[in-house]
């Protein structure tokens, strides 16, 4: 290789602070070759995005500047531009010319007042000087680059008509453009479903070979790594613990930081053969006690029947029901005491309007359900509200969980507070003693949620589940938003708490490395059903249904053998719960395939009509 | 996500930072000179209003039909030197601006609170519980609104007669409304939110979740409309005052004293521009301050007031 194509030496940036000044990232090298795929993994706060960000100036407008350091990029026409010195009518030639960038979120990164074709074209005229129906040539072309199907139709249509994933699809698009030398990736596919995930993933790939174009991938996942880079850089703490060949630094990492990062991954299979829940290991943390084996009990605590939820969809004259969003469509399962059942899903198949609907904060339209040998469905709104004494939940996103105006001591008591169970001073305490559970410091107690880590966050909300001493907890998504360590840990806390307090958990994910850890049973939804149903042993030894097959096999694992370098590309919307309003669905009908093994036979089909297309 | 979305916040933020103290707050008051100008000139305003008698330089409705219509800075046949000059009977017009502070921002503030309270509670309640009650309570909003408010104002007035308290009860009357219909679109969009179904879960009863949940977050929005509607309301006063309904001449308020000056706009511009700027940098100030509030009293925002570097305070 001659001269590389992005060159940081010694990278400082620093932020305003109550104490002055602080560094978000110091010392940071690294270089990116032409046509390279450079990961900078690191969980939040590490400073990967940062490192990336300065790269297109884009950190001062969250305050910070770059206090050190060297940056480089060799353009296009050979020449080497200071992007440390650069200003700002430079770097506006830079941005989308040279560096293209694609944001984490497909919904925000698109202005839902435009249409594709608008959006498009606007960079095209605006940085190449193209007129109209240049750009609009060109942003055919694009879209049929990024393998969206009529790509003419699409120009017309607005992105709250697309899919997370043609969104996303469409925001590379436009990075692509102008033709950059650099794609900046800001963890593109966090926010999509596994089985999309794999697709922009392998898409990324194939537009790397085609247009030469370099990628500097920003992720907190050990897995996308192993699936897209060349080579790693991995952050800790604003520095860079260790930079290589990605074969180097996944099988035989030096720093003890990438070695516990790794070990926090949690790989599909690791469990085959056990019939039961068991914590995972870390690295460097062994504060996990778990001295018996998580056996369910045998008595019913959750029975779930027939629960179906549809969201009417109203529009036209007098604003009719003119359709239905089928969220939840005959579903039936059961939970034992001490048992972890999971939900698998992706978004959209019902898992978490289940959820919702147990607690009854969403009402059933039919079904039954009954809790501990109540019928909640027949209680009260205050009948209810007592019984959810006994019946929790954690929410995915420790973000929006928790009130952002309460100190976290009210927020832990507020459970007590309202089920008459503590007064006074007990309050206190209780909420002190729940801490301890959590491993949060007490000191805590004072502060308010933007003062707290992500995972400290749900620490929180677990600890404010647990106060009123439930016997189920539903767990919505509970770890998807925590870094792996952090996601380990909080997985271990819960496994441990089953073993000390019996609790059950409904536990709803799309994780499968997950699921396979914590679960007794697993149910898998699509569309608003459940397609199969059965022991975590079964599912993942033999499954039976296509669509649990396909969610197994878009799981990215850490193996290097098994890069998906050919992903088929989903060219059809994938099919919709919403259904017109007169429409009956078809009835279940399970196939036992094993003893407690079901698989649904009618009705749903769903994942043949997945299939479809080239 | 939403601490991922600006990893320099997330990067910045020193979770070990203790509890801000008087000194701080200060010391951020500080660092932004506009809004502490702002403050300085409410503390005056208050200073002003609750000792009139000792700071203002003459007396409110002394006459001095020989200094009549003085422009400002002008020293009077005796020698008194009025600073804001005099209006058409010879009454010095700082005097009166500040005599006429004590009627505007009391008018001002008790009115805008009193619907602010009502408005606020129909408004979240409605939002939050929605069906036949939203229902109810929304129409007979629409209704009011539509109003012509001026002439319920005057009629009411006309009834029960003019004076301070028939006022503010007038004003709390016919303006709860729009407290009521911004409070509704707020409590939608927050019951939706999850710490709100994270709270029902939780088993928060319906009035908690309201005022105990969703109220302290929604209070930003609450609190600029609450600074605009003062302004409003000191304006309302000057148009019920100018028709004989609010308060009775000779006592100043100075929505009277743009009405009394409006006749000689040509000849004596200071008589209606003083008591206008009065009212235009109250509402300013009013609104520099409340958004300065709200933002260093926002957990998640108040690190940016309080930050040492460059250009901290935003």
């Amino acid at each position: 290789m001659n001269k590389p194509l992005v060159n940081v030496e010694g990278l400082r940036v620093e932020f305003p602070s109550k104490r002055g000044a602080i560094a978000g990232v110091r010392d940071v090298s690294f270089t990116i070759e032409p046509g390279e795929i450079v990961c900078i993994v690191g969980e939040s706060g590490s400073g990967k995005s940062v490192s990336a960000y300065t790269l297109m100036q884009l950190t001062k407008f969250s305050g910070g500047w770059v206090a050190d350091g060297r940056l480089t990029l060799e353009c296009g026409d050979g020449n080497e531009i200071d992007l440390r010195a650069a200003d700002e009518a430079r770097m506006r030639t830079i941005r989308g010319n040279e560096i293209g960038m694609i944001f984490q979120e497909p919904m925000t990164a698109l202005n839902p007042s435009y249409t594709i074709g608008w959006q498009l074209a606007e960079s095209l005229q605006q940085h190449r000087d193209m007129s109209r129906e240049e750009a609009a040539g060109r942003s055919v072309e694009l879209l049929k680059q990024v393998r969206i199907p009529e790509p003419g139709r699409r120009l017309k249509q607005f992105p709250h008509e697309l899919s997370g994933g043609m969104r996303q699809r469409i925001v590379i698009a436009m990075a692509l453009a102008c033709e950059p030398r650099l794609l900046i990736a800001d963890e593109p596919t966090t926010a999509l479903d596994v089985t999309v995930q794999a697709e922009i993933l392998a898409l990324i790939r194939k537009l790397r070979d085609e247009t030469g174009a370099a990628v500097l991938l920003i992720t907190h996942d050990m897995a996308v790594v192993a699936q897209m880079a060349d080579r790693v850089v991995v952050m800790h703490d604003g520095l860079v613990a260790e930079a290589g060949p990605v074969e180097q630094v996944l099988t035989d990492p030096q720093d003890p930081y990438t070695q516990a990062l790794l070990a926090a991954v949690p790989k599909l299979g690791d469990m085959a053969g056990k019939t039961l829940p068991e914590p995972m290991e870390t690295v460097g943390t062994t504060d996990c006690h778990i001295d018996k084996p998580l056996q369910p009990g045998s008595r019913a605590l959750l029975d779930v029947k027939h629960l179906t939820k549809r969201f009417p969809i109203r529009g036209g004259w007098l604003s009719r029901t003119v359709a239905n969003a089928h969220a939840v469509e005959d579903v039936t399962f059961h939970l034992l005491e001490n048992e972890t059942l999971s939900l698998v899903g992706e978004s959209g198949s019902g898992k978490s309007v289940t959820g919702l609907c147990i607690l009854r904060l969403e009402r059933p339209d039919s079904g039954e359900i009954t809790f501990d040998g109540q019928d909640l469905l027949a209680h009260s709104d205050e009948e209810m509200r007592l019984a959810r004494r006994d019946m929790q939940m954690i929410f995915q996103d420790p973000y929006g969980s928790l009130n952002p105006h309460m100190s976290l001591l009210e927020q832990v008591i507020e459970p007590l507070r309202n089920f008459k169970l503590e007064a006074g001073s007990a309050l206190e305490d209780r909420a002190a003693e729940l801490f301890d559970r959590v491993r949060l410091p007490r000191t805590f107690l004072r502060r308010h949620p933007s003062e707290l880590s992500g995972g400290q966050r749900q620490r929180v909300a677990i600890a404010r589940a647990l106060a009123p001493n439930p016997k189920l907890i539903i767990a919505d998504e509970a770890v998807s938003a925590l870094d792996v360590s952090i996601q380990a840990e909080v997985l271990n806390l819960m496994m441990e708490l089953q073993a000390e307090m019996g609790i059950s958990y409904l536990f709803i994910g799309h994780d499968m490395a997950v699921v396979e850890r914590v679960s007794h049973r697993v149910a898998v939804m699509y569309l608003g059903r459940i397609v199969e149903t059965a022991t975590r042993e079964q599912v993942f030894a033999n499954p039976q249904h296509e669509y649990t097959k396909t969610l197994l096999a878009a799981v990215p694992t850490l193996d290097l053998a098994h890069r998906a370098e050919r992903c088929e590309l989903a060219t059809k919307p994938p099919p919709s719960p919403i259904h017109p309003a007169g429409y009956v669905p078809e009835p279940v009908h399970f196939e036992k395939v094993a003893e407690g093994h079901f698989v649904l036979r009618s009705g749903a089909g769903p994942a043949d009509e997945r299939k479809d297309g080239p | 996500m939403a601490g991922s979305s600006n990893p320099a916040i997330e990067d910045a933020i020193d979770p070990r930072d203790e509890r801000e103290t008087l000194r701080d707050y200060l010391r951020a008051l500080g660092r932004d000179k506009v809004t502490a100008s702002a403050a300085l000139f409410l503390l005056a305003l208050l200073a002003f209003t609750a000792g009139a008698e000792f700071l203002a330089p003459h007396k409110p409705t002394g006459l001095n039909l020989a200094d009549r219509m003085l422009p400002p800075f002008s020293t009077g046949k005796k020698g008194l030197f009025y600073l804001l000059g005099t209006d058409e009977l010879g009454r010095d017009l700082f005097t009166r601006l500040i005599y006429g502070a004590r009627v505007s921002v009391s008018v001002g503030l008790l009115g805008a609170t009193l619907s602010c309270f009502f408005g606020v509670i129909a408004g979240l309640t409605a939002g939050y519980y929605g069906g036949l009650y939203e229902d109810l309570v929304m129409r007979l909003v629409d209704g009011m609104l539509s109003l012509p408010s001026l002439l319920v104002a005057l009629f009411v007035l006309f009834i029960l007669g003019g004076g301070f308290a028939n006022l503010i009860l007038v004003f709390a009357v016919l303006h709860w409304m729009v407290f009521a219909r911004m409070s509704r679109g707020l409590a939608l969009a927050a019951r939706s939110k999850t710490y709100v179904v994270a709270a029902k879960a939780m088993g928060a009863s319906g009035r908690r979740i309201v005022f105990r949940h969703i109220l302290p977050n929604v209070v930003a929005p609450i609190l600029v409309l609450y600074t605009l509607e003062i302004a409003i309301l000191i304006l309302s006063e000057a148009s019920l005052s100018f028709l004989g309904f609010g308060v009775q001449p000779p006592d100043p308020s100075w929505g009277l004293m743009i009405a009394d000056g409006r006749e000689h706009i040509r000849s004596a511009w200071w008589l209606v521009a003083f008591p206008g700027l009065a009212i235009f940098l109250t509402a300013l100030c009013l609104n520099l301050v409340a958004s300065w509030v709200r933002a260093v009293t926002d957990p998640a925002q108040r690190w940016r007031w309080f930050a040492i570097g460059s250009g901290g305070g935003g």
